[in-house]
């Protein structure tokens, strides 16, 4: 059975993929206008000789024979060419993915120590000032926006104290979306540790006598890991959109610049290559939360 | 007073204030005694084994007294009065632990192994291979066989009897001359807990252990007790020899006790002798096999094999056995609840009217089994509104009907299953499943839940149903003297098979099935001085 339902889980990954590589495709071009409007626009071109840019670039053909070219060659590994640059998507993203992923990464790692460490500490040491940090920091991820929270700590550090830089300041974007990050994680995991704190095996912990943050560390986290796991993969799916707002606000060259720039230009192949890594990851990420579900709780292999 | 402990005037109320929980608790145990803290639910029992273990919740709190205990070295110290960390020292060592339900209290995902570890290396460093060694003898002092593959084991894996051994392993592991032991064995069935007692008394009795063993489970106390302490709402209402208090009890709260004792089944039942009706369900060769693991291997656990009955209109009939005996995936299997491998489970003379089901379930404990966010009349309503298709006037008159039929006061109907006590919210299950007129009703320890007099009184309208209604009832109980009470046959299950099947005063007063024998064997003495042998070969 279990071979079964993984094969299934893989196909319905592959199938995902394919769906919204699909839909990408088509949105892209319920957008009116076309890059080679834009260029029109920009350098005043005939109809004439639209049409024959329009020819060049493989624009005048059917949506379905841009389709199965496209998908062909992504099946190669070739993302295409950029309209707008003329130049290898694949380089593109090559020189914006790094910017993304160690934005993506310390936000997570930060969040993830400051959600968990601000749990863990509230349930260890309730009547400390902890639980009303969990309180605040959740509150906060979910009333503040990371751009107003963005705008507001550019206006203390850069504009005010004149401490840093503001461009390509990757630690103010990433303690930002950190402290974002972890806001979602904290308080649910809180709850949880608090219902598994409960549990008579946290009480047959204690009558061991083993320290209070070992009976925590040992029996109560672990059991609540499935809940921290879960809750990631949703937030790791959320940053996806976080970065971009971050790369925009502190002009960091990443994905989500790109993104926004190929959007503007109506760069079909360049927008199409960033929407397919951005789902294939998301997709990653929720196969990676499963298989260490897996590892954490052996009851369920 | 001296003994090994000492509780003095112990009062614990909530941290918020209000009426204490404990008042005044004052007893002692003396070394290598066992003392059963006795008391209804809702007592405080419990909260004096957690007092005295320092596991109080942070809702609770120790308001006075003292609990002294005698160390291993000879030094008396007040538990209560220890910090945490002296007395984290002393926790495990010096006194043991073990809590009700094994499989909540063993952390879930973490190997039975590695658990006692934890308890040993809290007081001892042992270098990898003594600690193993530890971990055997731990596992073997409680009668485990085959230790290393259970050293191995997560909780889930192994069975109820065995998680109460390991878990009693691991609260003796750091060897500690004091165990609490709450309520270790009202989780398990009879033969369990029989094992249980015998271990308890020859670990008592080989190590000199001192047991303080919190029930409301009078059999326990008769087979295990020293003394006896009763509580009542938080206070001692009675401390004496467990001879004294099982013959001349002074406390109501003791004679309420005595009174809900499990008993021997009586020589005859009342519903014996009444003809037999029609035939309204037949079984035959019914074998249901689950399935578990993965591809290559795959594990199947044959949950029934070849079981044939018959039931009748009217009668009721017992079904009794060891837990995994399968008894209740019979029950299910009648429900159409279990899917069948083999055979057949058919019902006579069912119209095939609308296709209403002809069997309905009435189970062990109507807090879960009715749906708390729903009001008494649309629980009893719900299987009328699916299945038959009537005005809303007509449903409203059935529902009436039937709480009458239930002995239900009318202005129940409005109410939420908790508002109701356990008595009544059984009687809402039972209205629910005489809903649809159903021929068989399989009631699973439906009885289990209820303290004696309130079991007298559902026992009744069960028997009561069957006889006026003509419902065969098929009663699924670990109480083998409710089970000879109430049933006019009664069929002992035993791995998947029906052993012995037959009047119960025949099957009970001469029993012929080796399960059988167990089962009564099982049973706990109703008085101390008729305490079974069990566990002394050892």
């Amino acid at each position: 059975m279990r071979e079964v339902a993984a094969l299934a889980g893989l196909l319905r990954a592959a199938g995902l993929v394919v769906g919204i590589t699909l839909l990408i495709f088509l949105f892209v071009r319920v957008v009116p206008g076309d890059v080679v409007d834009l260029v029109g626009i920009e350098g005043g071109l005939t109809d004439a000789m639209k049409e024959e840019m329009r020819q060049e670039l493989g624009l005048n053909q059917s949506l379905g024979q841009q389709f199965v070219l496209w998908v062909g060659q992504l099946a190669q590994g070739d993302f295409g060419l950029s309209i707008r640059y003329h130049r290898p998507v694949a380089d593109l993203i090559a020189r914006a993915l790094p910017t993304t992923l160690q934005l993506a990464a310390l936000s997570f790692t930060i969040g993830l120590v400051l959600g968990v460490g601000a749990a863990v500490a509230a349930v260890t040491w309730p009547r400390s000032v902890w639980p009303s940090v969990v309180q605040a920091l959740n509150v906060w991820s979910i009333a503040v926006p990371t751009f107003c929270a963005g705008l507001l700590l550019i206006f203390v550090f850069v504009l005010w104290l004149g401490w840093m830089p503001l461009l390509g300041n990757l630690w103010l974007a990433s303690i930002i979306l950190g402290v974002d990050v972890a806001g979602q994680l904290t308080k649910p995991l809180h709850e949880d540790l608090k219902e598994t704190l409960n549990a008579t095996f946290v009480k047959t912990a204690r009558a061991k006598g083993i320290r209070p943050i070992l009976v925590i560390w040992r029996h109560v986290l672990p059991n609540s890991l499935s809940v921290l796991l879960s809750l990631s993969g949703l937030v790791l799916a959320g940053l996806v959109g976080g970065t971009i707002t971050m790369e925009l606000l502190f002009g960091l060259p990443g994905l989500g610049k790109l993104a926004l720039d190929s959007v503007l230009g109506r760069d079909y192949p360049a927008i199409q290559a960033v929407a397919v890594i951005l789902a294939v990851s998301v997709v990653m990420v929720n196969a990676l939360v499963d298989l260490l579900a897996r590892l954490i709780d052996p009851r369920l292999s | 007073m001296t003994g090994h402990l000492c509780l003095n005037g112990l009062t614990v109320a909530p941290r918020t204030g209000g009426a204490a929980i404990v008042r005044d608790v004052s007893f002692s145990c003396a070394a290598g005694d066992a003392v059963a803290l006795v008391g209804a639910s809702g007592s405080g029992k419990s909260t004096i084994a957690l007092a005295v273990g320092g596991l109080l919740d942070g809702s609770l709190e120790v308001l006075s007294g003292s609990a002294e205990l005698t160390c291993a070295d000879g030094k008396t110290v007040d538990l209560l009065a220890l910090s945490p960390k002296a007395r984290r020292q002393l926790a495990g060592r010096e006194v043991g632990l073990v809590f009700q339900d094994p499989l909540a209290a063993l952390n879930p995902i973490q190997t039975i192994g590695r658990q006692i570890a934890e308890a040993i290396a809290v007081h001892e460093r042992l270098g990898h291979r003594t600690m193993a060694a530890r971990i055997k003898d731990a596992l073997t002092d409680v009668r485990l066989d085959n230790p290393e593959r259970v050293a191995r084991s997560l909780p889930g894996e192994l069975s109820g009897g065995m998680r109460q051994r390991a878990l009693l392993a691991l609260a003796l592991a750091a060897r500690p001359r004091l165990l609490i032991a709450d309520e270790p064995t009202t989780a398990l069935d009879v033969t369990l807990q029989a094992d249980i007692i015998a271990l308890l008394r020859d670990l008592g009795r080989a190590r000199g252990l001192t047991i303080l063993i919190i029930t409301h489970d009078m059999g326990v106390v008769s087979e295990l007790a020293d003394r006896v302490v009763v509580l009542d709402r938080g206070a001692v209402v009675e401390n004496g020899p467990v001879n004294r208090v099982f013959d001349a009890p002074t406390s109501a709260a003791a004679r309420m006790l005595l009174a809900a004792a499990p008993r021997m089944p009586g020589a005859r039942s009342i519903a014996e002798d009444r003809p037999a009706g029609a035939p309204v369900m037949d079984a035959e060769d019914v074998s249901v096999i689950y399935r578990s693991g993965r591809l290559g291997r795959r594990q199947t656990t044959v949950a029934l094999t070849k079981v044939s009955f018959r039931v009748h209109a009217g009668e009721i009939v017992g079904l009794v056995g060891a837990s995994g005996s399968g008894k209740t995936t019979l029950g299910r299997a009648i429900l159409s609840l279990a899917p069948l491998a083999a055979g057949h489970i058919g019902f006579f003379g069912t119209k095939g009217q609308d296709g209403l089901p002809p069997a309905q379930a009435v189970f062990q404990d109507p807090a879960t089994s009715l749906n708390p966010r729903r009001r008494v009349h649309t629980l009893i309503a719900e299987p009328l509104l699916l299945h038959a298709r009537q005005p809303r006037r007509a449903i409203h008159d059935a529902v009436k009907g039937l709480m009458a039929r239930v002995d239900l006061a009318e202005e129940f109907a409005s109410v939420f299953p908790h508002a109701l006590s356990g008595g009544q919210q059984q009687r809402v299950a039972i209205a629910r499943a005489l809903a649809l007129s159903p021929r068989l009703i399989v009631a699973d320890e439906a009885l289990s839940a209820l303290d004696m007099t309130v079991q007298a009184r559902i026992l009744s309208l069960f028997r009561d149903i069957a006889l006026r209604d003509g419902v065969a009832i098929v009663l699924i109980s670990h109480d083998l003297a409710v089970v000879g009470e109430a049933c006019r046959r009664v069929a002992v299950m035993d791995k998947g098979r029906i052993v012995e099947f037959g009047a119960p005063a025949d099957v009970f007063a001469r029993p012929k099935a080796d399960a059988t024998k167990r089962l009564l064997a099982a049973i706990p003495a109703s008085h101390p001085r008729h305490r079974h042998g069990w566990g002394t070969a050892a």
